[in-house]
């Protein structure tokens, strides 16, 4: 479905005139942030490249050189030398920032080993780079919905979530009609609000990819000893016989 | 608000009217002074959809042409007086569907 079909559709429920086109691009716009606001969707995944600065260890996401005024949130980061092929990778999220400032001199130079984020800044350590080093952000922003007569994997694969959250604000802010506006809510993300409807099927496929993509399993040690923990495992629930 | 909205197929063409009556109370026409310009929902200029401008006493009048399937376009319609050379400003959306709604 394009953004203009979408548009039509919360347009039938409203009104071909009633709801002014300006209204409907703002419904369009909140519900999307609506939607986004439940997960770190597949669709909001994607890189920024930029280069350190000598001895400059903040960088803040929405400034030059990042320059990411959507950055929503960041996955990780990894660097290489100014003219190396090779990316390595930063320790990021994996200590806070006062950890850091306890493990690092404020004066240590290097590559950077670890960074952390506070508000909307990366700190990195050492604090200050010794080198010009190409970072490369693995990130996750708020997206925009696309032009007029184009789409994208929302609209493709769960247009009716962009449409019942549109409707959604629609009743909300221009019909001041709450009943109705729990009605699509409901359609949208059940009750309670995020665990049913369009936004379940969506978290489902969300937690899918993340799955396959991003999370590591590792069998623990219990009570099956050098096993595989899973269901067929009978020894995971009970104690060993043998 | 636009002063109207009009649904249209991509390969019709329409002449239309805008009235500066209201708008332009000590005038008794516009001008050629006064302008037909129109962005696509994108916010891109979107001069095709704009064909011959005319004047007949206090209507501004234009082609309305072509278009893209989907497209929303608003149409800004500029009076000039001929007494006053006060410009006004009226705005029509121009939705151009293929399969018509029907709901305009």
């Amino acid at each position: 479905m394009q953004l203009w079909e979408a548009k039509d559709v919360v347009r039938a429920h409203f009104g071909g005139t009633a709801f002014p086109t300006i209204m409907l691009d703002h419904a369009l716009t909140q519900g999307r942030r609506m939607i986004e606001m439940h997960a770190k969707f597949w669709w909001q995944q994607g890189e920024t490249d930029f280069t350190l600065t000598i001895n400059d260890g903040e960088y803040d996401v929405d400034a030059s050189p990042i320059s990411l005024t959507n950055f929503k949130d960041a996955r990780a980061m990894s660097w290489r030398e100014p003219n190396g092929v090779n990316w390595e990778p930063i320790a990021f999220g994996t200590h806070t920032k006062e950890e850091l400032d306890v493990l690092y001199d404020t004066n240590d130079k290097g590559n950077p080993e670890a960074a952390a984020l506070e508000n909307k800044t990366i700190f990195l350590y050492p604090p200050d780079p010794d080198k010009a080093y190409p970072v490369r952000l693995y990130r996750y922003v708020w997206t925009d919905n696309p032009l007029q007569t184009a789409t994208d994997d929302l609209l493709t694969f769960f247009p009716m979530a962009l449409i019942y959250a549109a409707i959604t604000w629609g009743y909300e802010m221009q019909l001041k009609d709450l009943q109705g506006a729990a009605y699509w809510r409901a359609l949208l993300g059940g009750q309670p609000f995020g665990r049913g409807g369009e936004l379940a099927k969506m978290k489902k496929e969300n937690l899918k990819r993340g799955w396959r993509d991003q999370v590591v399993l590792e069998p623990r040690r219990g009570p099956g000893v050098a096993s595989l923990r899973r269901l067929s495992n009978l020894q995971i629930y009970g104690n060993r016989v043998s | 608000m636009p002063h109207d909205v009009l649904e249209k197929h991509p390969d019709a063409e329409r002449l239309y009217g805008m009235d500066f009556t209201d708008e332009l109370p000590d005038d008794t026409s516009v001008t050629a002074g006064s302008s037909v310009s129109a962005v696509d929902a994108n916010g891109t200029a979107a001069a095709s959809v704009v064909g011959t401008v005319s004047q007949a006493g206090m209507t501004l009048n234009a082609v309305l042409q072509a278009g893209t399937n989907g497209q929303d376009y608003l149409v800004t319609f500029t009076g000039r007086g001929n007494t006053s050379a006060r410009d006004a400003v009226k705005q029509l959306e121009m939705r151009v569907r293929t399969k018509m709604t029907g709901s305009v």
